[in-house]
């Protein structure tokens, strides 16, 4: 598993290696490359946020392997004024090209676990994983062979009844 | 309309990335798709200046070979698309929300207009318990809900009717008599799931009917193998039917969006994810109330199953169950139109409920 990768991101020009991290990152621990694009696009987002709203924060990324699936977990805080309205700011954004579905809702849509934790005058956090896709298809598989296992041992009743 | 700034910027860009393609040129990308979606530019437009731009690259380019070219080009088109597809996903969902609200609304109309009309009826004379069991029945099938309640209150005087699940089980039941005598079908035997009301009411008129036989277990008879999986939770005795690995008939223990109730969590855990979610995803799934869905739906969306395998985080909010103080851990909005929790009380011990009797 690749080494964690925290980046400061206080201007413009902090979202290119940000995106570049995340995405050798992810091309690394495997994902295709479209979704690796996916990956590189929202943390241009929430960069995008930090460096529009907030001023400054911090992005680390760390690639997570648990129950034999491989993730990449996105972490971007900071510790501006925090996000009042939580649930407004997913489902439109709170800047006016939000209502489009780009920025923080658009994030959360590209990828598949997006937690945001926030309190006024304590920053904002903000934590989002991509699953590699074929791991999810894997574990069907494997909890499928195992039951068939099962099957076969004859643990299937024939026949229980009140 | 494209700015003419677009579309020189759009080819610029592109020739640097296939000349030497880099994070840089790959934001470039990115940053034109975001500005192409924030300024109203069709992606039909956008895929038009791509094409452009990408054979006055292949025109400049000297001694560069086409597919190098052309695949440099297809990941920045990549980065280009990468802000209309998290566009495009937001439509989706509200699409969604707009057809449930739509249903909402026709459903709250239809119920009032009903209601109007059967105040009507009432003065009129018919007899009151007649009309509140229809109005019962009526709200019952325009919400989706197992049961209604319509009352009734002239001074002390108070009538109540009642419409539930037991009435549909008979109605569904006439409809599949009606089915086997319409296509000349004789059924041999009746699959028992466990033996709750409504899952076992009419079997004694089958038997007598057809003389099938009742079986509760796994059962092969010519092109048919059935077997049969413990599935405890919801009842003790409860079984599962997977039919040829094809078909999944899952009774009281999972539903579109939700799984079976019941006092002990872990049983109907283990019976969920152990057993159902070890079916291949295409295996359709058809409860015993409510639409059917497939493993592969329930194991991405039922939020149950996606809290289970860590996929989704508790609600975590304090709520009232039954007058106990409790936490709510998993809450499905949308099964059978009354929702359905997953709830903690303060001991530790957790509970899978109807969403009636859940304050929040």
């Amino acid at each position: 598993v690749p080494a964690e990768v925290s980046l400061t991101i206080a201007t413009d020009e902090d979202l290119l290696p940000a995106r570049a991290h995340g995405r050798a990152l992810a091309l690394e621990l495997g994902f295709s490359r479209t979704d690796a694009t996916l990956i590189a696009t929202a943390i241009s987002e929430i960069a995008r946020n930090i460096v529009v709203h907030v001023g400054s924060g911090e992005i680390t990324m760390t690639p997570v392997q648990e129950e034999g699936r491989y993730g990449l977990v996105v972490v971007a805080s900071d510790s501006g004024p925090g996000i009042l309205d939580v649930e407004s700011a997913l489902a439109h954004g709170y800047a006016s090209r939000g209502g489009l579905g780009l920025g923080l809702p658009g994030a959360r849509r590209l990828m598949d676990d997006f937690v945001v934790e926030t309190e006024r005058g304590n920053g904002t956090t903000i934590r989002m994983t991509k699953w590699r896709l074929r791991d999810e298809l894997e574990l069907l598989r494997e909890r499928r062979r195992a039951l068939d296992a099962t099957r076969e041992g004859g643990q299937v009743s024939d026949g229980v009844g009140p | 309309v494209i700015s003419v700034g677009f579309r020189t910027e759009y080819t610029a860009a592109l020739r640097q990335h296939v000349l030497g393609e880099d994070e840089t040129t790959l934001r470039q990308g990115y940053e034109l798709g975001r500005s192409a979606v924030a300024g109203g530019v069709s992606a039909l437009d956008v895929a038009a200046i791509h094409h452009q731009a990408l054979e006055s690259s292949l025109e400049t380019a000297q001694d560069r070979r086409t597919s190098e070219i052309v695949g440099a080009a297809a990941g920045f088109f990549q980065e280009v698309l990468s802000a209309f597809e998290m566009v495009h996903r937001g439509y989706g969902e509200a699409a969604a929300a707009a057809a449930a609200e739509r249903h909402r609304a026709a459903m709250l109309r239809r119920l009032s207009s009903f209601l109007t009309d059967a105040s009507l009826s009432a003065r009129h004379g018919d007899a009151v318990s007649e009309v509140l069991h229809l109005v019962a029945e009526h709200a019952r099938e325009l919400t989706g809900a197992t049961s209604a309640i319509a009352s009734w209150r002239d001074g002390d005087d108070q009538v109540r009717a009642t419409s539930s699940d037991h009435e549909s089980t008979a109605a569904d039941e006439t409809d599949l008599l009606r089915h086997v005598e319409r296509e000349g079908l004789t059924p041999t035997h009746l699959l028992t799931t466990h033996s709750h009301p409504d899952h076992v009411a009419g079997d004694d008129e089958l038997v007598q009917r057809y003389g099938v036989e009742i079986v509760k277990g796994s059962l092969e008879l010519e092109g048919l193998r059935i077997a049969a999986l413990e599935t405890p939770g919801h009842a003790d005795d409860h079984l599962a039917y997977v039919v040829n690995d094809i078909v999944a008939f899952t009774a009281d223990i999972l539903f579109r969006d939700a799984v079976g109730g019941g006092p002990d969590v872990e049983p109907i855990r283990r019976s969920v994810m152990d057993v159902l979610m070890a079916l291949p995803p295409e295996v359709r799934v058809l409860p015993g109330h409510t639409e059917e869905t497939t493993i592969g739906r329930e194991w991405e969306e039922n939020p149950f199953i996606t809290y289970w395998r860590g996929a989704a985080e508790p609600i975590d909010e304090a709520v009232r169950v039954g007058g106990q103080d409790a936490t709510l851990v998993v809450w499905s909005p949308d099964y059978d139109g009354k929702g359905k929790a997953l709830v903690r009380f303060a001991d530790g011990r957790e509970a899978i409920v109807g969403g009636s009797r859940v304050e929040r």
